[in-house]
């Protein structure tokens, strides 16, 4: 009796044990791609004396990563929702032309472009849960439709050229100017994360749209309007997108017809990477912002360096698969151990 | 093709002097309990045996060792057309000494023809150097197969194309193409409940199969619940009962009754009530009432419920028990019929709709349908009513920690951390934390499938418990279960379902295992 409930108490040590090494492992891994932000920026540091850690590169690293960044945002949403969202990227696009066609072309002022631009985002978005909610379209192709023809609108408005005429200094302003020395994208792109982080960690809705990603079955079974939340959240990405276009046309002056497929996959490259940061295993606001830079970081410290221009789609592609990896690889550790 | 195997030539069809399998001393023990304990048992060659037993008893971890899922305890011995199997089993050995199992889950492949459905158990006949599939002897092969079972399908009909039954009968004919097509001459068959989700009037297209496949000289293994298919088609019968053989032999005389006191191990006609429950007075108030409702399996079905009152629904897999708490919950839409609730007629078509009403549903699919693995416990118990916890433009995490807390103090869900994924916990404490959710919402009516399904001894109490205190609370509690002998423990009162219409609606004290038994197979309660 007696040796029989000490080896219970011995196990039950065991398991207490095991259960605090999964807890700091754990902690320590969700911690890793913030571990590798800083470890790039030290070794970019110490290679790059006097460049890289200097005012005016700071200063273009926040400012360049806002466009990405509110892209990633934008895909995170449907991401969290269980859905993937392919036509983020040429919402963004068709956003960018639309302001520069609407403000260049037609004199419309800025502050309603912008509004117009943000309202077709989430048209956009309301067509693609549409699509996936109501007809049953496996999201993948129904947002890469829609990016196609959203390609296609692009053509449509530019005629094929650039548009630069007539782009408004007030939109420039908002893609170029500066407040208290930090890019005023930069800004856009913070409030962004918090609007989004509130809405997400706060809030009752932000909890259902979470379940509803996690386990839709048994969301749907508890009282939570599972199609709903889906709907916010392709009309979330669809606004957040244009949100981007509209930055992008401010901070380049022009809108190309082509401008952007080339955003999709670092965005989703830095939401992955933030689904193996902080709340690991699930997408969050917080991760995806520490994504974006781990890309912007890599690919500013890589140009510095002489890096030929084929480089930053590798690195791109290469964060995404690494990232993806990673968090399958410690998901499964963490299991065995558990 | 493995011919060369001395023992598939020994016997002649239908001489049945060497079993097709016999099992010899095995047991299998799961967490130092037995599941089977010293089981002898042998199945004739030609014969259709029928394997019985109630959940638990030991027949599916039997049907496991014979298929080398799972490995039997040292000593135990397993021989085929009187050949011992070496230990330990692999499931390619036994599909070389010529056992076949046909599961519920079919395993065919829907987008396929039959002919490939044959080729890719059987083998691809090829030609050429280039080993082009030849398609002409594959389809005349099927051909063969089916028309000598009878089957009158075309083996280029796609398999997703046939009915539930017709499926049935492919897959049982694929798994005897060898012996049809002469390769073996003594095959053994294992079904495991084949008829279960087929309707009634089609049934003795499966048996016609069957009786071929007796003729040919195969060893049938029957698994199933329903004793008056046994009665029909089999020769013996081996009864399991919690792990060991209760009894074995040819059917000779016995019927329906005869059976189900084997299974259940109860004397005399009616033995006495198994539990003494106390039914709460009919004076209470009525709760739920429902009308005539119909959906794909359930036909015509009225029950009327009072406040505080627990009903169990009973029925074998395919019953309509579980269709019938999925329309009560609210996650399906009945064809026609009417729920009444506390007088107000429920409509929508959402769970959402029924859940503002106070009707809660758990369903048996704890992993997929009733927890969020990815959230913690915390926000498991929480999710249902996030209201109390949005104060001040936020959740407030304290306020709902305490009030999880609170949930797993009462429910003893362990271990207590709130914060831990609910992933890690184990089945017993995530069904637990189900109920304790949804009690939180204190439901008028709690629709409940399989509450105690794959949890350990102790937990089963807890949610026994947890499940009666709701009620003795007002709440209505429907049970919707496979497993007879939980009903009799925890319901007031019993309807059984058998295939979609109700056989019986009796309190449990007036009632027993048998009767349940006799009910679930489609007698009538007078």
């Amino acid at each position: 009796m007696t040796s029989e409930s000490s080896t219970v108490v011995a196990v039950e040590g065991v398991a207490l044990r095991r259960q605090r090494l999964v807890t700091a492992t754990t902690g320590a891994t969700s911690y890793a791609v913030v571990a590798f932000l800083v470890g790039l920026c030290v070794v970019f540091a110490v290679a790059l004396p006097g460049r890289f850690l200097t005012g005016q590169n700071i200063q273009a690293v926040l400012g360049d990563q806002a466009v990405p960044g509110i892209l990633a945002l934008a895909v995170m949403l449907p991401l969290i929702a269980g859905k993937f969202d392919l036509s983020a990227a040429a919402t963004l696009g068709f956003t960018s032309v639309f302001v520069a066609w609407a403000t260049g072309v037609h004199q419309l002022s800025t502050p309603a472009a912008i509004v117009l631009a943000v309202l077709i985002g989430a048209v956009v978005g309301l067509a693609n849960s549409f699509v996936v909610e109501g007809v049953g379209v496996n999201a993948f192709i129904a947002t890469l439709g829609m990016g196609t023809i959203l390609a296609g609108g692009n053509l449509l408005l530019t005629q094929g050229t650039i548009l630069f005429k007539g782009v408004p200094l007030d939109l420039k302003n908002l893609g170029q100017g500066r407040l208290l020395g930090v890019p005023a994208p930069f800004y856009v792109f913070l409030i962004c994360a918090l609007v989004l982080w509130y809405a997400i960690e706060m809030t009752p809705a932000g909890r259902r749209l979470r379940a509803t990603g996690l386990a839709r079955d048994a969301a749907r079974l508890t009282g939570v309007r599972t199609s709903r939340f889906v709907t916010i959240a392709f009309v979330g990405a669809g606004a957040l997108a244009a949100l981007a276009g509209v930055l992008q046309t401010g901070r380049t002056g022009s809108a190309p017809p082509d401008v952007g497929p080339s955003f999709l996959l670092p965005a989703y490259a830095a939401a992955f990477l933030g689904a193996a940061t902080i709340r690991r295993g699930s997408f969050n606001v917080w991760g995806t912002v520490v994504g974006t830079f781990v890309l912007g970081v890599g690919l500013n410290g890589l140009s510095l360096l002489g890096a030929p221009f084929w480089v930053p789609p590798v690195f791109s592609g290469i964060a995404l698969i690494a990232a993806v990896s990673f968090s399958v690889v410690v998901e499964r550790r963490s299991r065995s151990v558990g | 093709m493995d011919l060369a195997h001395p023992d598939h030539a020994v016997s002649a069809p239908g001489h049945a002097s060497v079993p097709g399998v016999e099992v010899l001393g095995v047991s299998k023990k799961f967490g130092g309990q037995y599941a089977l304990r010293d089981v002898d048992v042998s199945f004739a060659r030609g014969r259709v045996t029928a394997l019985l037993g109630h959940n638990g008893s030991g027949k599916s971890t039997l049907i496991k060792i014979l298929s080398g899922y799972h490995q039997a305890e040292d000593g135990g011995r397993i021989l085929i057309n009187g050949d011992p199997l070496d230990a330990p089993v692999h499931a390619t050995a036994v599909h070389e000494r010529g056992l076949r199992f046909v599961h519920q889950d079919l395993a065919l492949l829907l987008g396929m023809s039959i002919a490939d459905n044959f080729a890719l158990e059987g083998g691809y006949n090829t030609r050429g150097l280039l080993g082009r599939v030849d398609d002409a002897t594959q389809r005349s092969r099927a051909s063969t197969v089916l028309n000598h079972l009878g089957l009158q399908l075309d083996p280029r009909t796609g398999v997703g194309t046939l009915d539930g039954t017709e499926q049935t009968m492919v897959a049982i004919a694929r798994a005897l193409q060898d012996q049809v097509l002469g390769l073996r001459t003594s095959l053994t068959l294992v079904l495991d409940e084949p008829t279960a989700t087929l309707p009634h009037s089609q049934v003795h297209r499966v048996f016609a199969v069957l009786d071929t496949a007796r003729r040919l000289g195969a060893t049938i293994i029957y698994v199933t619940h329903r004793l008056d298919e046994v009665t029909q088609l089999a020769d013996d019968v081996v009864v399991l009962r919690d792990g060991a053989v209760a009894e074995a032999g040819s059917l000779a005389k016995r019927d329906v009754a005869t059976l189900a006191r084997a299974v259940t191990g109860m004397s005399g006609t009616d033995a006495a009530p198994l539990v003494a429950a106390v039914p709460p007075p009919s004076t209470r108030p009525l709760r739920l009432e429902v009308r005539g409702l119909c959906g794909d399996v359930v036909e015509d079905v009225s029950l009327s419920m009072r406040r505080g009152e627990i009903c169990g629904v009973a029925g074998f897999m395919g019953s309509g028990i579980g269709e019938l708490a999925r329309i009560l919950g609210g996650d399906r839409r009945g064809r026609s019929g009417t729920i009444t609730l506390d007088g107000e007629v429920v409509t929508g078509k959402h769970p959402w709709d029924f859940l503002r009403r106070g009707i809660c549903y758990i369903s048996a699919d704890r992993r997929r349908e009733s927890c969020v693995t990815g959230m913690s416990l915390r926000e498991n118990l929480t999710l249902g009513d996030l209201r109390p916890f949005w104060r001040r433009g936020r959740l407030q995490r304290r306020v709902e920690q305490r009030a999880a807390t609170s949930l797993i103090d009462r429910f003893e869900i362990l271990p207590r951390q709130p914060e831990q994924l609910m992933s890690r916990f184990s089945g017993g404490n995530q069904q637990k934390a189900v109920l304790a959710k949804n009690i939180r919402l204190s439901p008028a009516l709690l629709v409940v499938e399989e509450p105690a399904q794959g949890v350990d001894v102790g937990a089963r109490r807890q949610i026994h418990a947890g499940l009666r205190a709701l009620a003795a609370s007002g709440t209505t509690v429907v049970v919707a279960s496979t497993d007879l002998e939980e009903l009799l423990e925890l319901a007031d009162r019993v309807v059984v379902l058998d295939r979609g219409r109700v056989t019986a609606d009796v309190a449990s004290a007036a009632t027993s295992l048998q009767q349940l038994t006799r009910f679930c197979n489609g007698e009538e309660h007078s």
